[in-house]
């Protein structure tokens, strides 16, 4: 099997689904972007879903474009766009009627020089953990585990990728988790940000968002992809991820039934770093 | 642009000490604290507390904020898991600093500028020690240089 | 003159040691201008992601310092040797001047940087992915809008200076001395398929010209365009104060941002991400050509490279067109 077979297969189901008024609206990819780039596009009429594609240059996350519009929504989703929704209906930001998801078994993407994006080399999911339709691709072997990274935990590491930052905030755009109405880099009350952008802006953004996706991060790295100025603050993240799953055995986006891991307790979570806690970090 | 950013007070006018910045919650550390006052137990003059309700309603954004803004420590305290005065916020406050300072040693921080603990309003001694354990060991650090420099107006 | 690459980067040398440097490095995940050193610069046909406006109008620039009874200016820029800047830059850089330099209100701050700068331009030999200079009339291989123009023809350069500030500089290095002006060279762009707005449809014409929600609706908002674009020069200012002390800042920003129009009464004019996007096609290819007879976009491709979900200025533009008055 291969990309166009299971395009012909996703083409004929959105058909279907939009010809029978299950859904109105089927998120997908078209093509026509540069540098063989695929293109989000938001399908409404069954003759459009000619144009639908999908290929291996497939790189935004779709799940800024589900709400809106009337009545149910469809997703091609890769297996972490199947995970952010997941990960979107546990925290109550969408509804699991009303979002239908056709699972896609990837490979994972490339970038313009056709090699394969880190985010998609690290990834150890390739099927998607929930879905209404799967079209499977029988020549992707299942994933045990994605490639193990390990990270330089300097601050001159940290200084050197915040100084490539211009702070155009396309990362937090692109991210499935960044919903807030308001971002608090935004506010002008309370303003969190320093009046001047600089190092401290940019660390405060960064921190403050990686805080904010603990334990809800889908490892699509749509962050990565989205900067132009090939900032690696995905690091953060990983670290932040790996560690909750660790400590809290959570990964966002697997399970609709689970709870996420910053929004519950436990009598004997453990005390990591904490003075008189037990241990790492001192 | 780094005159615009705090100052740490000359060497030579003024001995350094370490600024750090607790915020403790209003039914146990700040009452600690206070008794640590009324019982004389000595502490140095280091820190400077900020009472929030509850340690669960600590924004780990304050905490990267004190950091920007320029000071050597932050130290975080509430009641001891299982006491807090609404039930869960302290359980969920762990959760989120346990995650925070993995974060911020991600971020080549060192761990001892930020600290997090458990102090009820009986434990005035035992703030006292915190406080001094807290001040010694980000003293051992020397004057924060986190974010300095690499301002965008350099040119 | 022709002159080989090597003789080239013996001309940035010897530049180097009187002014701050300034050229297109391969970082590794990225082209970009910064400061570098001669041997690092690239000479190659390739393009960065940003412009050389920064080192015109940087993200953050300090305007001036006070204190009580007293107000400092922010010392004049050194200036900079600028290598690379390519057709549509400087063409960019051409329209910067006039927003920033002609009519009521000049901006000191440019203005400085521009006299004292160098710029060293250097024309493209191919289109890129994503370029479209022939489409807003700019030659891809030669633009006046510099000191010293350089065309690549792959192994050299063809150098030929086009202000006094260049012929000086040429003509301090032995090797450059013969330069001869190229003032009687003019930028020969093509002229097909063009994306031009028509005059003849007002303003408010081009509001309800198309369904701009649906054309824009894959925008994720995040002004990332605005902020790689050579011409967006939308600022704001901020203030820092410490200790009595108030610095002003002059700092980017961007029409696509939803706080750029919000008012302190909370009304937002411009509330929807598709006005915005409105806004931005609209500045480019309507307000600033009917302000100073000049296409605000100069085709550099770097949005439409750039941009995390593919927008395309091009094809919304070609909608707009086929609007009739």
């Amino acid at each position: 099997m291969s990309f166009e077979k299971q395009r012909d297969e996703v083409a004929a189901l959105c058909k279907k689904l939009l010809a029978d008024g299950a859904v109105s609206r089927v998120v997908g990819f078209r093509e026509g972007g540069v540098e063989g780039m695929s293109l989000p596009y938001i399908f409404t009429d069954p003759a459009g879903v000619d144009m639908l594609t999908w290929n291996s240059r497939c790189l935004p996350n779709l799940n800024g474009y589900l709400t809106g519009g009337e009545g149910n929504t469809a997703i091609v989703a890769k297996p972490c766009d199947a995970r952010a929704v997941v990960a979107l209906i546990s925290e109550k930001q969408l509804r699991r009627e009303d979002i239908h998801i056709i699972g896609l078994v990837c490979d994972g993407m490339v970038d313009a020089n056709g090699d394969p994006l880190p985010a998609c080399v690290e990834c150890s999911v390739n099927c998607p953990p929930v879905y209404d339709d799967l079209i499977d691709d029988p020549d992707v072997a299942e994933k045990t585990g994605g490639e193990q990274v390990s990270n330089d935990t300097s601050l001159e590491r940290f200084e050197a990728e915040i100084d490539k930052c211009i702070l155009c905030f396309s990362c937090r755009q692109a991210c499935y988790g960044c919903y807030c109405q308001t971002c608090f880099m935004d506010r002008g009350s309370p303003g969190w940000q320093p009046t001047v952008p600089g190092r401290g802006d940019k660390m405060l953004y960064h921190a403050g968002r990686t805080m904010h996706l603990a334990g809800r991060c889908v490892e699509c790295g749509a962050c990565e992809n989205a900067c132009a100025s090939g900032v690696d603050i995905r690091y953060l993240i990983r670290e932040v991820t790996n560690f909750v799953g660790e400590l809290y055995d959570y990964r966002a986006g697997m399970d609709l039934d689970a709870r996420p891991a910053m929004l519950s307790y436990a009598a004997g979570d453990r005390e990591v770093g904490f003075l008189g806690g037990d241990g790492d970090g001192h | 642009m780094s005159q615009a950013k705090a100052q740490d007070p000359a060497p030579h006018t003024r001995e350094w000490t370490p600024r750090i910045v607790a915020f403790l919650c209003n039914w146990c550390s700040y009452a600690g604290a206070d008794l640590a006052g009324t019982g004389r137990n000595q502490y140095p003059p280091s820190v400077r507390v900020i009472r929030v309700p509850c340690s669960g309603r600590i924004n780990p954004i304050y905490i990267i904020k004190a950091l920007v803004d320029g000071a050597d420590g932050v130290m975080v305290s509430g009641c001891h898991p299982g006491d807090c005065h609404y039930l869960a916020g302290n359980f969920y406050a762990r959760r989120r600093f346990t995650v925070l300072k993995r974060l911020l040693t991600t971020m080549g921080l060192s761990p001892d500028r930020v600290h997090f603990t458990w102090v009820s309003a009986s434990e005035g001694a035992r703030f006292a020690g915190v406080v001094r354990e807290v001040t010694e060991k980000v003293a051992a650090l020397g004057p924060s240089r986190i974010m300095k420099g690499g301002d965008m107006d350099e040119l | 003159m022709a002159i080989s690459k090597d003789v080239m980067r013996g001309f940035l040398a010897h530049l180097s040691a009187g002014r701050t440097l300034i050229g297109p490095v391969d970082t590794g995940k990225v082209i970009e201008y910064r400061k570098a050193s001669p041997n690092e610069i690239l000479m190659d046909d390739r393009v960065s992601y940003k412009s050389i406006k920064e080192f015109y109008f940087p993200q953050v620039e300090r305007m001036f310092t006070f204190s009580e009874g007293e107000v400092q200016d922010h010392d004049n820029p050194a200036g900079c040797a600028i290598f690379g800047g390519k057709p549509c830059d400087l063409e960019a850089l051409r329209v910067m001047k006039a927003v920033f330099t002609t009519g009521k209100f000049a901006d000191p701050f440019f203005e400085r940087r521009f006299d004292a700068n160098l710029l060293i331009g250097v024309g493209c030999i191919a289109k890129k992915p994503g370029c479209f200079c022939d489409q807003v009339e700019v030659d891809m291989a030669f633009s006046d809008f510099c000191d010293i123009m350089l065309e690549d023809s792959g192994e050299g350069y063809n150098v030929e200076y086009l202000s006094e500030k260049g012929r000086q500089a040429l003509n301090e290095y032995p090797p450059t001395k013969d330069v001869a002006c190229g003032n009687t060279r003019k930028a020969d762009p093509p002229q097909a398929d063009a994306l031009a707005l028509s005059p003849a449809i007002t303003e408010a014409g081009f509001f309800e010209a198309i369904d701009w929600a649906k054309s824009t609706e894959t925008c994720q908002g995040c002004g990332l365009c605005s902020f790689i674009c050579p011409t967006c020069h939308c600022f704001d200012f901020r203030d820092s104060s410490e200790n009595g002390t108030v610095h002003r800042y002059k700092c980017w920003d961007s029409c696509i941002y939803p706080k750029f129009t919000l008012h302190a009464s909370g009304h937002n004019p411009r509330e929807s991400r598709a006005a915005r996007y409105r806004q931005r096609l609209l500045h480019k290819y309507r307000y600033v050509p009917d302000n100073f007879g000049l296409t605000a976009c100069t085709g550099c491709g770097r949005c439409v490279r750039g941009c995390p979900v593919g927008m395309d200025i091009r094809q919304v533009v070609k909608q707009v067109m086929e609007v009739q008055p």
